[in-house]
């Protein structure tokens, strides 16, 4: 029977939902094998529960296996050294997302304020210079809001072992996921809380999707390649 | 149970999981353990959208914060400090009206008398 795969997690793991055990490792599993966006929010809240009580290995959403014996064997047992190393790394770890969402109209004001001596004019412009000028100012609001985040983002990153930058959905909008220690999230609320000035939001706990292997790291900041 | 979503969240996990669908391991390749492509799963992925729109919308906003400055600092548009090579400044393409040209003060007008007034 075909079973929907969620995450890896040690075999004493004090979880309730369904589990399919080889030695030490445990899956936690589903029957559901046609997942909707309901399944998936349901995954991801699942996981982010287990978290709380012991590390997680989050697998990649729709992941499926042809029954507990190939759990056991193509997934746990061929991987058992990897999976091993990720939950004694991610022990007491848990991810948290921040998305710190700028005032444009200040933002822009701000960019203005200090790039304006370079302002080209405001004469007419072909299309393709204004495209390009329009980057050029997106640019410089990812500069100016990646300088703000980084002070107000401060006593996150005190706490933080590791921290990534998400992708970009707006220029005005910083998302970054840190990886912390679990004791630490009401620190973490607590300081998301209190940015006034501000609209700012934090997820978590989260499996530490961010944090799994070297490659997906040093998503890092890269400044500014553009000036007027 | 912890509750996952810390208070205050806009999207929630339902934002979160927008990053985070196509993250998680992947095992090894085998014949019995496989991933359901996203796509299949008609899942929509709203991610980087900077669109042409978005950049000529800052740019029209950067104009005018411009046009602000300049009427602040008197009707009469100054020419900024010059930039670059030979001083120039701008790529204005637009040839600048007749009536907008300072004329220093005592300085008498140039323009010869058979000029057209409105050309």
């Amino acid at each position: 029977m075909t079973l929907l795969l969620h995450g890896v997690v040690w075999a004493g793991h004090p979880t309730t939902a369904r589990v399919v055990t080889w030695r030490d490792l445990a899956v936690v599993v589903s029957d559901q094998v046609t997942p909707t966006r309901q399944d998936a929010v349901a995954h991801l809240e699942a996981l982010s529960a287990l978290v709380a009580a012991g590390p997680v290995v989050p697998l990649r959403f729709g992941t499926t296996a042809d029954g507990e014996d190939a759990v056991r064997t193509d997934v746990l047992a061929a991987g058992a050294d990897r999976l091993r190393a990720h939950l004694t790394r991610l022990a007491g770890l848990v991810e948290v997302h921040t998305y710190l969402r700028f005032d444009e109209d200040e933002a822009l004001q701000a960019v203005f304020d200090e790039h304006q001596a370079a302002w080209p004019g405001s004469g007419r412009h072909d299309l393709a210079t204004r495209i390009r000028l329009g980057e050029q100012i997106a640019q410089h609001l990812v500069t100016w809001r990646r300088a703000r985040s980084d002070a107000l983002l401060a006593p996150v990153s005190a706490v933080a072992s590791e921290q990534v930058l998400l992708p970009d959905r707006d220029a005005t909008e910083e998302r970054r996921a840190f990886l912390i220690p679990h004791e630490e999230l009401d620190t973490v609320k607590a300081a998301i809380t209190a940015l006034g000035q501000v609209d700012a939001d934090c997820v978590g706990p989260l499996p530490a999707y961010h944090f799994l292997d070297e490659t997906t790291r040093g998503e890092a900041a890269t400044g500014s390649r553009w000036g007027w | 149970m912890t509750t996952p979503v810390i208070p205050g969240t806009g999207g929630g996990l339902a934002e979160a999981l927008n990053i985070l669908l196509d993250k998680g391991l992947v095992i090894d390749a085998s014949i019995r353990v496989t991933v359901i492509g996203i796509e299949i799963l008609a899942i929509e992925i709203k991610l980087v959208i900077a669109s042409v729109d978005t950049y000529i919308r800052y740019l029209e906003a950067m104009q005018r914060l411009d046009a602000q400055r300049r009427a602040l600092n008197g009707a009469v548009p100054a020419p900024p400090a010059g930039q670059g090579i030979a001083g120039t400044y701008g790529l204005l393409t637009a040839p600048v009206p007749v009536g907008a040209v300072a004329v220093a003060p005592g300085a008498p007008a140039q323009v010869p008398a058979s000029a057209p007034e409105n050309p």
